[in-house]
């Protein structure tokens, strides 16, 4: 993916190597790298065992504007990668979308692991790694100040 | 008041240098108009029909004599020397230069201002009632609850693409004058019988195209609670509303295709994740917010003040004044002060020129403890004055042409700035206004006729507010001429209602006159001294309609 900004030690850095293929469409499926794919494609290309919860998915997927981010709850313990979609920037269902994932993923202890959520564009890492509260308050917007810069 | 901390201010500084860099690549030819329009409009700065238009947030309405002062110094040398305030508590200036923008931003940064979500589709300006605070019906103050959401909603980057633009209002008083009923959210602060802080939230409400008053989707909700429940409600908002009609997307739309009671539910199911989470306000956050409201160091005074007394015996004009403008206080010989931005053919309503913001600023110094109000009648209220003051201030008042009597009454007119500046408007506002109160000059028959408002919208979106105005009147767009539609009986307060339509529009020269048989008709009617609104609650729109119409003169 283009232009992923990722937070590497606190500190806001656009990192060059990012190994995740997005492909939207069947055809841009090649089996090279670890994929990001939408939810019916995800769906089609897993294992039984990683339905089961006994084998962790090498792809992750991308969640779309009008998916449900429940519909990942039971895939939480076996997803490595969660992308939200932003078609177009004034769309903002995303930053709800990354809130109820990073809730699912942070409060399902019995999910196993807790899944990564990142974006598919750069102006959304404000949203998927912060928590809009007046006690985090300070943390928010020391990270806003860091996004504009960015 | 309250004065911004270290992250505040960061956070406008940065944004006034990010903005001017923006300004910068559009000038250049690096930015189309295209990219521009989102980054503009979250800086509040419009193209309207000549220029560009800056809205400036007023935080519920309250303002400093030193803020007071640098609006009138971006008005003189950034715009024709005027402003226009608001029925959201807020101040255009209609005739900004692009290139210029960002220095007023960094003037206004200099106060603690900004022009952040004062346009697009995100929580906008906080209101609340312009008495917040000093009104002897205050149930509890309103302002600390407003201010941390206002912190809360400023920059959450979660709600600042929402399907439409977000309003929230707040009001703790008897009487209701922050128009609850008609915002997104709105919340009703008061106590029960343990003494706790409880809310009625409503929800839906808006004027518009589709004038819909707010239902209740939760009473009894602990303060604690506030910034949770209101998150639940933008969530719940922000993944369902529609977003493929922008006149479809407003979330009173979505609470009315659900229902409240579904609505509700979805907002409880989603609440039930968040509602003890770190969102849940503290009694130290409380705290720390409510000290910048503390009470002024009041004088001891005596209620009756004899000196004032005498004036009020043998001055009618003043005496007049003081009946409409002077409102009672919660502290013993203070009283709180409208001065009216309607004085008739001198300014459109809502506009003070910057000599005018000056001497408020002056008079809020000298009168009171340096605050100013604006209401969302689009007066302004100066919130602390003692009553043996009052005189002097009324002298200097009228001298500056802010010293019309009118609060409340048929000429003190809520209007957009309509057809003569926006680009979205379908007919003139200010020049209609302007008419209506050329026709009632004479103040002893104003005064008699009591309390009417009367709202101009000059179009759908009802920015004037016609929808609630005890008659509204609507700039409609017919074969590329201006016509008006006129309505009777919508009302805001605890009694809010939605104006009905009382027949076909008429031209502008028509309007006068039908406000004019309007208010006849009333007068007929009248019982007492009823005020217009419960007549028209008691004989209907029939009467009114039969006078309006009946005259072939005035027929369309």
């Amino acid at each position: 993916m283009n232009n992923l900004i990722r937070l590497v030690e606190g500190e806001v850095a656009v990192v060059g190597d990012d190994p995740w293929q997005l492909a939207r469409e069947p055809a841009e499926v090649d089996d090279e790298g670890p994929l990001i794919l939408p939810l019916p494609l995800w769906r089609a290309r897993q294992a039984a065992a990683v339905f089961s919860g006994a084998q962790p998915s090498r792809d992750g997927v991308l969640l779309q504007p009008d998916d449900e981010p429940e519909a990942l709850i039971p895939w939480l313990g076996v997803l490595p990668l969660i992308a939200i979609d932003f078609p177009s920037f004034r769309d903002g269902r995303g930053y709800s979308q990354a809130t109820c994932c990073v809730r699912a993923s942070a409060g399902g202890a019995s999910c196993g692991r807790s899944a990564t959520c990142c974006a598919t564009s750069w102006h959304t890492c404000a949203s998927a790694v912060s928590t809009p509260s007046p006690c985090a308050r300070t943390s928010r917007w020391r990270m806003l100040s860091r996004a504009w810069r960015a | 008041m309250y004065h911004y901390d270290d992250y505040d201010r960061a956070l406008v500084r940065e944004r006034v240098d990010q903005f001017r860099d923006q300004v910068r690549r559009r000038m250049a030819g690096e930015l189309s108009e295209e990219e521009f329009l989102p980054l503009r409009l979250q800086n509040g700065l419009y193209l309207q029909k000549h220029a560009y238009m800056l809205r400036v947030a007023i935080p519920y309405g309250t303002l400093s004599a030193r803020q007071m002062r640098t609006l009138a110094r971006i008005a003189k040398g950034y715009d024709r020397g005027y402003g226009h305030f608001t029925t959201r508590q807020n101040i255009q200036f209609n005739w900004v230069e692009l290139a210029r923008v960002p220095d007023i931003l960094a003037l206004l940064a200099e106060v603690d201002m900004h022009a952040i979500q004062t346009s697009g589709n995100c929580v906008r300006n906080i209101t609340t009632e312009a008495f917040a605070g000093v009104a002897a019906d205050e149930l509890l103050d309103p302002r600390p609850l407003a201010e941390i959401l206002r912190q809360w909603s400023t920059v959450n980057p979660e709600f600042l693409y929402l399907p439409r633009k977000f309003k929230i209002a707040l009001c703790s008083a008897e009487e209701d004058r922050a128009a609850v009923m008609m915002h997104d959210i709105g919340l009703y602060l008061y106590r029960d019988e343990a003494g706790e802080m409880l809310l009625r939230v409503m929800v839906g409400g808006g004027l518009g195209r589709t004038p819909i008053l707010g239902q209740q989707i939760r009473e009894a909700l602990p303060w604690r609670h506030l910034l949770s429940y209101v998150e639940a409600i933008l969530r719940v908002y922000n993944r369902h509303g529609r977003r493929d009609n922008k006149y479809k997307a407003r979330i009173k739309i979505l609470v009315r295709a659900l229902g409240i009671e579904a609505f509700a539910a979805e907002v409880e199911r989603e609440w039930q994740h968040i509602k003890d989470g770190p969102a849940e306000l503290t009694d130290a956050e409380f705290a720390r917010v409510a000290r910048s409201f503390a009470p002024p160091a009041y004088a001891a005074l005596a209620e009756t003040d004899l000196a004032h007394g005498t004036r009020l015996a043998r001055e009618p004009d003043f005496a007049r004044w003081v009946a409409r403008n002077v409102k009672a206080h919660k502290v013993p010989g203070y009283a709180s002060v409208v001065l009216s931005t309607k004085p008739g053919l001198a300014a459109p309503p809502g506009d003070l020129t910057d000599a005018q913001m000056e001497a408020v600023a002056d008079w809020a110094e000298r009168f009171g403890f340096g605050e100013i109000r604006i209401a969302h009648e689009q007066n302004l209220v100066l919130p602390d004055v003692r009553r043996q003051d009052l005189h002097a201030l009324w002298s200097e008042a009228c001298a500056l042409g802010l010293g019309t009597p009118n609060a409340g009454l048929l000429t003190d007119i809520i209007a957009c700035p309509g057809g003569d500046f926006c680009a979205l408007a379908n007919a003139k506002s200010i020049p209609i206004a302007q008419a209506i109160q050329q026709r009632f000059l004479d103040l002893d028959y104003l005064h008699d006729l009591g309390e009417v408002s009367l709202n101009i919208s000059g179009c759908i979106n009802a920015c004037g507010h016609h929808h609630i105005g005890n008659i509204g009147i609507l700039g409609v767009d017919k074969n590329g001429s201006e016509w008006y539609q006129v309505t009777l009986g919508g009302a805001q307060g605890k009694a809010s209602a939605l104006g009905k339509v009382i027949g076909p529009s008429f031209a502008a020269e028509q309007v006068p006159q039908v406000i004019e048989r309007i208010v006849d008709t009333f007068v007929a009617h009248r019982e007492g001294d009823e005020n217009f609104v419960d007549t028209f609650n008691r004989i209907g729109l029939e009467p009114f309609k039969g006078r309006v119409y009946s005259a072939p003169e005035t027929a369309p």
